[in-house]
């Protein structure tokens, strides 16, 4: 009888041991995405790092955002404290990244950290093998200083899983700008748009000029998810279920179809990008994203970049990717998290941000004195535009594994009322049943 | 007895705070699945695969999936001509890309002689070589080039060259049959930093210190070479031009910018790198995005040939050809350029259409059976040389 007693009193115990162990696992949803410091829970006993830990990290930067990259890893490799060593491996594009990061999951090597989408992220989960992050950044010893200070858009599309929990954070990140010919603004004192009528009357006056549309949007997808939004409607949630279908995503498409059959706006349709037609000279403003400033320019003109032009509500897309941790054991998950930590840090963020096509993950990276001088160098315009967009206005695409099913969706059903082979609401509706 | 059941309980319960925290090292992993519709849960396969045991004597590409070839030319490590239903066709290795000769931002790569070495060596001295079809792949990829499985004397060139270390793994936009292997392949060359991987390309010019050359030099020197040069543009096509001197010409690629110096009649001077795209040797890469006007309102005559003198030797010259009769408009359904054939009687030849003129020439501008005569400059795509116009005044009725 005393022994049962014992027997009961000692599982007792080790269930309590075993919730107070799975506190930070547990599914209770975090407040916002500050969370402070739990000071009652004693301090995790983190492993020491082994000298001579070697990490691998798979991503699909290649060009200078490659040499980027390795840039970032050297410094870490010389810099850091614990005598870790990062391994960068370019696996291709996005695609091919995702097809090997499957088959590795499927029973080959996996890295320590790579690079991907928040939803093929979710793919990854499935297998179990993908850390969550949470008992990291916020430990009181490990964890991330600052955290408030990477930008509000990022933490919320990092945890914007089921549990709402981070499984992911921050690495490329790019946006949208307003690209225009400052020479040709000059020349006919037009002034730069910041929102719809604005967009409308200066696209209408320089069209006129022109003889021929003066402003293009570049992606069609982007431009129904954040015009939908600016117009005060929603896109999706994470579960996948379609919030687009009412009448504010009709508003904004039917601003956009107007100019398109006005001869005022139109698709970057047989170019691809809108920046071939603007680099002739045969339009001069398109809103497109921040990765693709390379491929604008002309001898023939000035450009320069502005904020896109809101709508009712100030919205404006976050695009590009996250990094995330596979599992490994314990002191190796340390040593990528500090990895992780490098790359997010001020003026790592920054250098990264001067050495490639996007932009700092932090607000303090935009005010540290070399990033403020390589904006006013006026190299690149689209960094300073970028990077004065206010951390809250960014949306991203809610995060489940169908995300771009439905990105392709409203593409189409963008494509379909320029073309004029729908009626915006039949194209919208369209769009919506397809999904469901 | 109890003190083993409480040693159980006690065990039981340690493991379970374990599982269920999820915090063990190493979680099984060959059992996912992840339900993407690309990938249907293979587990990692190793090893050169082999063919099927089968007569492939007469069999065709597209309608048997397999076709014994015969080998004609090497564009670089991962494209190559064959003969395919006894029509030679530009072929795309499935599944890999070795580094460029001719990449747009860095020209020549690391390795990417080696690569090309390495596959000449093996087409040139195979006895078969098969080409197999691939169900979950498109036959055709965006440049028209066939897509397929290159077996060498029963060994998967694809495959030797991911295992040598000299192509990538890429390109998977479907579930093909030998993506498992062909992505084990790459983790075991990664793993030993062989060549791409990690080794420095003994034969590259690291360093690439640019040098001024003529035009006819230019197109001697290494493909990668920065040279800095000068020469007369002749023609603009879209925001790409060519240029000449008294010792041959060359095609400026601009990349969409938008170089205002690149108009017929002006001198120009730049810097930039040696490449070639398909064959027609290109200036990329020009530095500081800066091209320099350095004359103006040079005279420019086109050289009169005739069309069985269109060919390497005048590639991207400024040339005319007169009493050509139009036999067919080739347009395609995935590209805007397209190719109207012509003959002289005896020799054919190409017009080509490129798509970003600016105005762009709409098909019906020409007639089949109509007489024209020609000014353009000499390009050529793969083995095929053609004569690109800059507009609608080149063709002289």
């Amino acid at each position: 009888m005393k022994m049962k007693k014992i027997l009961a009193l000692l599982l007792a115990v080790m269930l309590v041991v075993s919730f107070a162990a799975c506190k930070t696992d547990s599914n209770e949803e975090p407040e916002g995405t500050e969370k402070p410091m739990d000071s009652m829970e004693p301090a995790k006993e983190w492993p020491a790092i082994p000298d001579g830990t070697v990490l691998q990290f798979w991503h699909g930067m290649s060009g200078p955002n490659g040499e980027a990259v390795d840039l970032l890893i050297a410094k870490f490799n010389e810099e850091n404290e614990f005598g870790i060593t990062v391994e960068g491996t370019y696996q291709g594009g996005y695609g091919d990244l995702h097809t090997k990061l499957v088959a590795a999951l499927q029973g080959g090597d996996t890295p320590h950290i790579a690079q991907a989408y928040a939803n093929n992220i979710m793919v990854y989960m499935d297998s179990e093998a993908i850390v969550q992050l949470d008992e990291y950044i916020f430990d009181s010893q490990v964890g991330v200083e600052d955290w408030d200070d990477i930008l509000q858009g990022y933490r919320e599309e990092n945890s914007n899983y089921p549990d709402g929990k981070f499984y992911s954070l921050p690495f490329n990140k790019s946006t949208e700008v307003l690209y225009y010919n400052e020479t040709f603004f000059n020349e006919n004192n037009l002034t730069v748009p910041t929102n719809w009528e604005e967009l409308k009357d200066v696209s209408m006056a320089a069209s006129e000029i022109l003889g021929k549309p003066a402003f293009g949007y570049d992606s069609l997808s982007n431009l129904f998810i954040t015009w939908t939004q600016q117009a005060g409607g929603q896109y999706t949630n994470n579960n996948g279920d379609v919030l687009f279908d009412g009448p504010e995503s009709r508003e904004a498409l039917q601003y956009f179809i107007d100019g398109v059959q006005g001869g005022y706006f139109r698709t970057a349709g047989e170019d691809r990008y809108c920046s071939g037609p603007f680099n002739d000279g045969n339009l001069v403003m398109f809103i497109g994203s921040t990765s693709g400033s390379a491929y604008v320019g002309s001898d023939a003109f000035e450009w320069n970049a502005a904020m896109v032009p809101f709508g009712k509500v100030e919205k404006v897309i976050q695009q590009g990717s996250n990094m995330f941790m596979l599992k490994s054991n314990e002191a190796e998950q340390l040593a990528t998290f500090e990895f992780m930590k490098f790359l997010m840090a001020p003026e790592n963020t920054a250098l990264w941000a001067m050495n490639s096509g996007y932009l700092p993950v932090r607000e303090s990276a935009r005010e540290l004195p070399e990033y403020v001088e390589f904006v006013n160098s006026g190299v690149n315009p689209t960094k300073d535009v970028g990077t004065s967009y206010d951390g809250a206005w960014y949306i991203y695409d809610p995060v489940f594994k169908e995300s771009y099913s439905v990105r392709q969706a409203v593409e189409t059903a963008v494509e379909e009322a320029a073309t004029g082979v729908k009626s915006v609401d039949q194209a919208i509706t369209d769009a919506a049943a397809s999904i469901r | 007895m109890k003190k083993i059941l409480a040693l159980t309980a006690l065990i039981l319960s340690i493991s379970l705070v374990f599982t269920a925290c999820g915090r063990e090292a190493s979680e099984p992993k060959g059992t996912w699945d992840p339900m993407v519709p690309s990938e249907t849960g293979k587990t990692a396969e190793t090893g050169m695969p082999s063919l099927p045991d089968l007569d492939f004597e007469g069999m065709d590409f597209f309608e048997d999936g397999y076709e014994i070839v015969e080998y004609k030319s090497l564009s670089d490590g991962d494209t190559a001509t064959f003969v395919v239903g006894a029509l030679p066709t530009a072929t795309r290795f499935l599944a890999v890309d070795t580094p460029e000769t001719n990449s747009s931002t860095s020209g020549l790569q690391p390795w990417a002689l080696a690569a090309k070495a390495f596959t000449q060596e093996k087409l040139e001295n195979a006895e078969t070589i098969i080409l197999e079809k691939d169900d979950e792949s498109d036959i055709w990829d965006n440049y028209d080039r066939l897509l397929a499985w290159v077996w060498v004397d029963g060994k998967l060139l694809n495959y030797m060259l991911v295992e040598e270390g000299l192509a990538y793994v890429k390109y998977l936009y479907g579930d093909y049959k030998y993506n498992p292997v062909m992505i084990s392949a790459e983790a075991a060359a990664q793993k030993k930093d062989i060549k791409i991987w990690g080794e420095k390309d003994p034969s590259y010019d690291y360093e690439n210190k640019v040098k001024e050359v003529t035009l006819g030099e230019a197109r001697e020197v290494a493909r990668g070479s920065n040279v800095k040069l000068t020469g007369v543009v002749t023609a603009r096509i879209g925001s790409n031009a060519f240029i000449q001197d008294e010792t041959g010409a060359v095609y400026i690629y601009a990349n969409r910018y938008n170089y205002t110096a690149l108009n017929p009649g002006i001198r120009v001077e730049l810097t930039a790198k040696v490449t070639e795209y398909n064959g027609l040797l290109e200036l990329t890469d020009i530095e500081d995005k800066k091209i320099t006007a350095v004359d103006e309102g040079i005279e420019i005559l086109p050289m009169e040939i005739s069309l069985d003198e269109v060919g390497e030797d005048i590639e991207s010259r400024y040339i005319r050809i007169d009493g050509l009769t139009v036999t067919e408009v080739v347009t395609s359904d995935t590209e805007k350029g397209y190719d109207v054939h012509v003959t002289d009687g005896e020799t054919k030849g190409i017009i080509r259409i490129d798509k970003y003129l600016n105005p762009y020439i709409e098909p019906d501008f020409f007639k089949v059976g109509e007489v024209i005569g020609v000014i353009g400059n000499i390009g050529q795509y793969l083995e095929q040389y053609q004569i690109m116009i800059s507009g609608e005044d080149d063709i002289l009725r």
